[in-house]
């Protein structure tokens, strides 16, 4: 498949006199040009708006050298001052939850073996799944039984530099196959010295856990937990191995620790601490999973923050990815008079483009517009890069259709490397819970599926068509200021499916509507997930896919809170914040190869909902066209509830029903489980459009319906689509205050 | 459990009618049958030009490994779609759809 040329920066949402680093990887020698256009749609598909943009004259529109960027994924930990420096005898030991001991290559858990000059020492899962022990360039030691994934394990390795011995041992720490929970082999070196020589100081390559060194990189990165690691200067025997592993105290008083690594401590950073007071501190590297169950979880606490001691085990996965740290290619400073709105830095090489997409906010003291679209960046990246199509066992199921591999699929499927989405599972089938901007997203670009960013310039499209002035705000911005970036624009539009919220960013909008605030969701299977940003790291999101909902995968038990904030993941409405209580409606279908009209409703006649439907007949199907599934009501379509927290006083005012036996019901409102759970059988599969009032002045509308936005394009924008739209954007930004 | 009677034209060619739907009752269940599971090691739709061309095309055995593209190019979802589930019938039931 033809190679890509691929981009990010450092954020994606930046206000005129700041300056955003771009930074390219280009698979072609030579150069690749850059220019800079303000996105107003990017739906180039035949029956789309087409791909519009206004170019911008600026100076990083030019040429740059290029020049291939690498990407080396995989989670891992290392030293600042390269950890304990291993001389004469050592023992390291563990405990162990491997997830993926059959992969057919080495993954390492810990010590300093460097594979670039084969030298120094490292305990390792072998390609067969044994526990092994990589010592120079010797033959590999290793234990013949296999280790079984998904069990907790001691494993240890002893290396008496005196007798020339080297001691490999695994117990299981809950037994109950046949056969011996232990297993042990020793061999004698011959002759001793020889081995002693390939790991004193200055051999071997910086020490590390999850992996080893391949010159400056990692690799063979381990897959599964491990807590506790602890390197002791000396051989021990099985007994006091067992002891000291076993009992922290014992080791707090054990002679001659070099490292003891706890992990339950500083759960929601990076930073890796070294409890023997040697100072080996470390830092994990592409995120592992924290605030993971350790060996010793015992099912009394499920919340890390009340119990770390039994969260002391990181989860390392051979794919994970936060920062590709690539140079940066050029700065674009905004200019200070720089308009609001999508812009994107839009590379070619040869035959091959990118875009960098980039959100420009107002500046401080510029003027801003009536109107803000509220882009939903932490649902870009809660999907950036998914791959569902390999992840899931159940996609079709769910779609409807046979999967179709797009370029952007097709290349992230041959191209592993590029970290993953919070829809995805790892290679060793756990739920990815990190999702970080610091990478290419292929997904976030104009010209590729109409889902999330693609799908939302049908709304820039349409605002531009209509000449409305407005300003672009991202959830980066509302997770950093809250409250206060929206507080000053009369009315705020949301994206197509503003999918993830942190408590922040709720608070915020929920806040914004009882102050007078005018509301209008434009989407469907909002406000749904909760997730966290890190409270000091850039980019990055957090999700645990906890007890119930439209789950890409299922978190394990006990693993429910995120170890960003230390706050229970899941489902608002499991939290008393259901999206109904906000806008209105909440999620309460899906279905994604057909897409219906809205039929008006009786409360649409109510005086109250008259600016609504002005130019609009009685009988009128509203929205019977669109690019996305041929209707205006369609692929995910939310349900008005009063028993969810829907306003007493909010108007349905129109709806769509009787959907095919391919939509389904959200599994998160059936008990029991039974048939009638579909589109023919199952009343609640409806799609309800609202209106209401709020505090103070402010209103609500709410299209519920993710196609919505792909209608409004419709003939030229001449449509009854567009024509609600423009009746409620007018009535939310005119002062008028609404009566409640 | 439903099994898909591997000479029941009918549901084939209804199926080819009408590839996007509405689908009867009993042809939901034979969907239902072609796309249970993971799709690696099932036929499956590459788009070979946006919006403009498809060809079948398999998984590698794992994520980072080629896909292979084969059999003809096609002009519409719905043409990759009948295709594709012709090859679905044939690895579900070991036998040869029965319309072509």
């Amino acid at each position: 498949m033809v190679e890509r040329l691929l981009s990010y920066s450092d954020r994606v949402s930046a206000a005129p006199g700041e300056s955003v680093e771009i930074k390219v990887s280009a698979p072609e020698p030579g150069e690749y040009s850059a220019r800079l256009i303000r996105l107003i749609c990017g739906d180039d598909s035949p029956g789309g708006p087409g791909f519009k943009y206004e170019e911008i004259a600026s100076p990083v529109a030019k040429s740059y050298p290029a020049r291939l960027q690498p990407i080396h994924a995989g989670s891992h930990i290392e030293f600042r001052k390269g950890g304990p420096q291993l001389a004469g005898s050592f023992t390291f030991f563990a405990m162990l939850w491997p997830t993926l001991p059959t992969k057919g290559a080495p993954q390492a858990i810990m010590g300093n073996f460097d594979a670039a000059n084969r030298s120094g020492c490292s305990l390792l899962v072998d390609g067969s799944g044994r526990l092994a022990v990589q010592l120079g360039d010797s033959p590999l030691l290793h234990l013949d039984k296999p280790l079984v994934d998904r069990n907790w394990y001691l494993v240890s390795l002893a290396f008496d530099a005196t007798a020339g011995t080297l001691t490999l041992r695994q117990r299981a720490l809950h037994h109950r196959g046949p056969g011996n929970a232990v297993a042990e082999a020793s061999r004698r070196l011959d002759p001793p010295i020889a081995a002693i020589a390939r790991t004193g100081t200055g051999v071997g390559g910086p020490f590390r856990i999850a992996a080893w060194s391949a010159g400056e990189f990692a690799a063979a990165h381990f897959n599964g937990k491990i807590d506790g690691p602890t390197v002791i200067g000396r051989a021990l025997d099985a007994e006091t191995i067992e002891r000291l592993a076993i009992d922290r105290n014992a080791l707090g008083a054990a002679n001659g620790v070099l490292a003891a690594w706890d992990f339950s401590r500083g759960i929601t950073g990076i930073a890796i601490e070294d409890a023997s007071g040697n100072g080996h501190d470390g830092r994990t590297v592409n995120m592992p999973a924290r605030a993971m169950k350790g060996w010793n979880w015992d099912g009394s606490e499920y919340n890390f923050v009340h119990a770390p001691a039994q969260y002391g085990a990181i989860h390392f996965h051979d794919d994970d990815l936060y920062d590709c740290d690539w140079e940066t290619d050029f700065t674009w400073d905004l200019p200070k008079d720089l308009k609001s709105g999508v812009y994107c830095l839009w590379l070619t090489q040869g035959s091959l483009e990118e875009f960098a997409p980039i959100f420009v906010r107002p500046g401080p003291g510029q003027k801003k517009a009536k109107l803000a679209l509220l882009i939903p960046t932490a649902s870009y990246w809660a999907y950036a890069n998914h791959q569902m199509h390999t992840s899931w066992t159940f996609d079709e199921l769910s779609t409807g259709n046979f999967e179709v591999f797009s370029d952007v699929d097709r290349y992230l499927e041959e191209h592993p490397g590029f970290g993953q989405s919070t829809y995805d599972l790892h290679s060793d089938g756990s739920g990815v819970c990190y999702s970080s901007s610091l990478r290419p997203v292929l997904n976030m670009r104009p010209k590729t599926h109409l889902w999330q960013f693609n799908a939302d310039t049908h709304i820039t499209d349409w605002l531009e068509a209509q000449k409305i002035e407005y300003d672009v705000i991202t959830d980066d911005d509302l997770e950093r200021e809250g409250l206060a970036l929206l507080k000053d624009y009369r009315c705020v539009m949301t994206g197509t499916h503003p999918e993830y919220y942190s408590l922040k960013m709720l608070d915020a909008v929920q806040g914004y509507t009882d102050l007078g605030g005018r509301l209008i969701y434009m989407g469907a299977n909002g406000f749904y997930w909760r997730i966290a940003y890190h409270p000091e790291l850039p980019g990055i999101i957090e999700h645990r896919r906890a007890e119930d909902g439209m789950r890409a995968w299922i978190a394990e038990g006990g693993e429910y809170y995120m170890g960003f904030s230390g706050e229970l993941s899941g489902l608002w409405r499991r939290m008393d914040r259901a999206p109904n209580r906000l806008v209105g409606t909440g999620f309460t279908a899906q279905g994604f190869d057909h897409a219906l009209p809205y039929r008006r409703r009786a409360e649409s006649f109510d005086p109250r909902a008259a600016f609504i439907f002005e130019g609009i007949a009685k009988d009128e199907a509203i929205g019977d066209f669109g690019t996305i599934g041929g209707g205006a009501a369609g692929w995910e379509i939310d349900r008005a509830d009063t028993s969810l927290g829907t306003p007493r006083h909010a108007l349905i005012v129109a709806e769509a029903t009787d959907f095919r036996a391919s939509y389904h019901w959200v599994k998160e409102e059936f008990n029991h489980s039974h048939s009638a759970i579909d589109g023919e059988t199952c009343p609640l599969v409806r799609c309800d459009m609202v209106f209401f009032e709020t505090p103070k002045g402010g209103a609500v509308f709410s299209s519920s319906s993710i196609s919505w936005a792909g209608a409004l394009a419709h003939g030229g924008y001449n449509n009854n689509v567009s024509r609600i739209m423009a009746n409620v954007v007018a009535r939310f930004i005119d002062p008028k205050p609404f009566a409640l | 459990m439903y099994r898909i009677d591997p000479a029941r034209a009918d549901l084939a060619r209804e199926y080819k009618a009408r590839p996007h739907g509405p689908h009867s009752p009993e042809l939901q269940k034979v969907l239902l049958i072609l796309r249970w599971g993971n799709v690696r090691g099932k036929t499956v739709i590459i788009c070979t030009k946006p919006e403009r061309e498809w060809r079948l095309g398999k998984l590698g055995p794992k994520r980072g490994t080629p896909m292979q593209e084969f059999g003809p190019t096609y002009t519409s979802p719905s043409e990759a779609s009948w295709a594709c589930f012709r090859a679905r019938w044939q690895e579900a039931t070991g036998q040869t759809c029965p319309v072509d």
